[in-house]
């Protein structure tokens, strides 16, 4: 991982399901509850970020995911979810 | 106050809260229940909190604040006006002042270090134990402004209270908070009214602008602030977007000043975020075509995003200035058409009637 560990291990374009539970004591904790265990496409990537716990030092690569808010709330929901959402809580869908 | 008196605006900070020609009070109830809103969220989320804060963190030791609440004035309530309308105005213009002095307590304070992790873990943003209370308010009108107007002075007594007890202890400089809240009143709306004015004309300035927003808006003279990535959603035909932020209320709020009262409400992130077309529609009165696809942005610490709202059709001959002036701070949220007034406080209380 130590030549993506900058620019993160997906991109644009990617089918990505958000991780069900945090994985590490210290992952950011700020990842929608509605997403979770969700299927999200990857349409902006920034590469690694100031950390947004202490707002100083760099964090693991985001990214921009959307979401079809039907496959989250159900078939009258017909409009996209766009959210933010780290490297660390995502696995390729 | 008129549109066109530009020079006007430092009088009247977080003006957007309630803009010029909106403040129709034909429903009492609801202009409270934006007010009660609002109060609450800074009193609990922005005073209190930061209160706490300094005082865990040994800036303003507990006994420094008592000292300086027995040496303060005491604030006394002014007579209320007769007139319930007047009264009601009143509490909005207080509130907006109360809002920049709390505000302006997020100075920096002594800026040695501290042996303490500072992580939200660490500081407990997360603990169920920490969570914190809302207060509830008489139903009968009367009452209800009565005990708002009480809860107001409460936290108008706390806010001078502490900035004198830091001015006093040498950590804050006598002065500073004034500095700040002049500076705090700069901030607002109308910056976002002029980057969507100047996206409009400059095609070129729009893709820098979608690219680094930050960045790009000092080609204003707008101070680009510094809380994370600016995110920019731009309207077109095919798609219209919203900007919520359902964990807290993250806000570009260094660039644009303070969104809509209902921006930080529980009613508006729930429903937003599961129905954003019903919403729009109940709530908002906006209605839109079916073929429309709706982007509901999800705001964080980390992206802060800003709608840049269609043009109107028709205005192909006004200049950037009379462009501004059709952005309201609602279409920077996505929850009114750049040059249509925005829904009243009062309909937008009632359709998240129950969840505010």
């Amino acid at each position: 991982m130590q030549e993506t560990a900058e620019i993160g291990r997906f991109a644009v374009g990617d089918l990505v399901r958000v991780r069900t539970s945090p994985t590490t004591p210290t992952i950011n904790p700020r990842t929608p509850p509605y997403a979770l265990g969700h299927v999200g496409t990857v349409i902006k990537s920034y590469g690694i970020i100031v950390n947004p716990q202490d707002h100083h030092l760099p964090y693991k690569p985001l990214y921009t995911l959307s979401f079809k808010a039907s496959e989250i709330w159900g078939p009258k929901a017909t409009h996209v979810v766009v959210a933010e959402v780290h490297d660390e809580w995502l696995d390729l869908a | 106050m008129s549109g066109n008196h530009e020079d006007h605006d430092h009088d009247h900070e977080h003006e957007h809260e309630h803009p010029p020609g909106h403040m129709h009070l034909q429903d009492p109830d609801a202009n409270v229940a934006a007010i009660v809103s609002d109060l609450e969220y800074f009193r609990r989320k922005r005073l209190e909190a930061r209160l706490l804060y300094m005082v865990r963190r040994g800036y303003l030791p507990f006994a420094n604040l008592l000292q300086a609440g027995k040496e303060n004035p005491v604030l006394e309530q002014t007579i209320p006006a007769e007139d319930l309308d007047d009264r009601i105005k009143a509490l909005q213009e207080r509130l907006n002042s109360l809002v920049t002095g709390i505000l302006s307590l997020q100075i920096p304070i002594r800026a040695g270090s501290i042996a303490i992790e500072d992580t939200r873990f660490e500081r407990g943003d997360y603990d169920e134990r920490l969570r914190l209370a809302k207060r509830i308010y008489p139903v009968p009108l009367l009452e209800r402004i009565s005990s708002v107007e009480q809860a107001m002075l409460e936290s108008e007594f706390l806010v001078a209270t502490i900035q004198r007890a830091l001015i006093k202890s040498g950590d804050v400089a006598a002065g500073a908070f004034d500095e700040r809240i002049d500076a705090l009143k700069s901030i607002g709306w109308r910056n976002g009214a002029r980057i969507v004015a100047r996206a409009w004309v400059d095609p070129e300035f729009k893709q820098r602008l979608i690219t680094q927003g930050r960045e790009t808006v000092r080609e204003l003279d707008i101070p680009p602030g510094k809380l994370g990535i600016l995110g920019i959603a731009e309207n077109t035909d095919s798609v219209h977007n919203v900007v919520v932020c359902t964990l807290c209320s993250c806000y570009p709020h260094d660039l644009l000043g303070n969104p809509p009262w209902w921006y930080r409400t529980d009613g508006y992130k729930e429903r937003v975020i599961a129905d954003a077309r019903g919403m729009l529609d109940e709530a908002f009165n906006l209605k839109l075509r079916d073929g429309v696809e709706i982007r509901v942005h999800d705001s964080t610490s980390d992206v802060r995003w800003m709608v840049i709202p269609q043009r109107p059709t028709g205005t192909e001959n006004l200049s950037e200035e009379e462009l501004a002036n059709l952005v309201t701070p609602e279409s920077l949220v996505g929850t009114a058409l750049a040059g249509q007034t925005p829904a009243s406080a009062a309909s937008v209380a009632h359709g998240l009637d129950g969840v505010l």
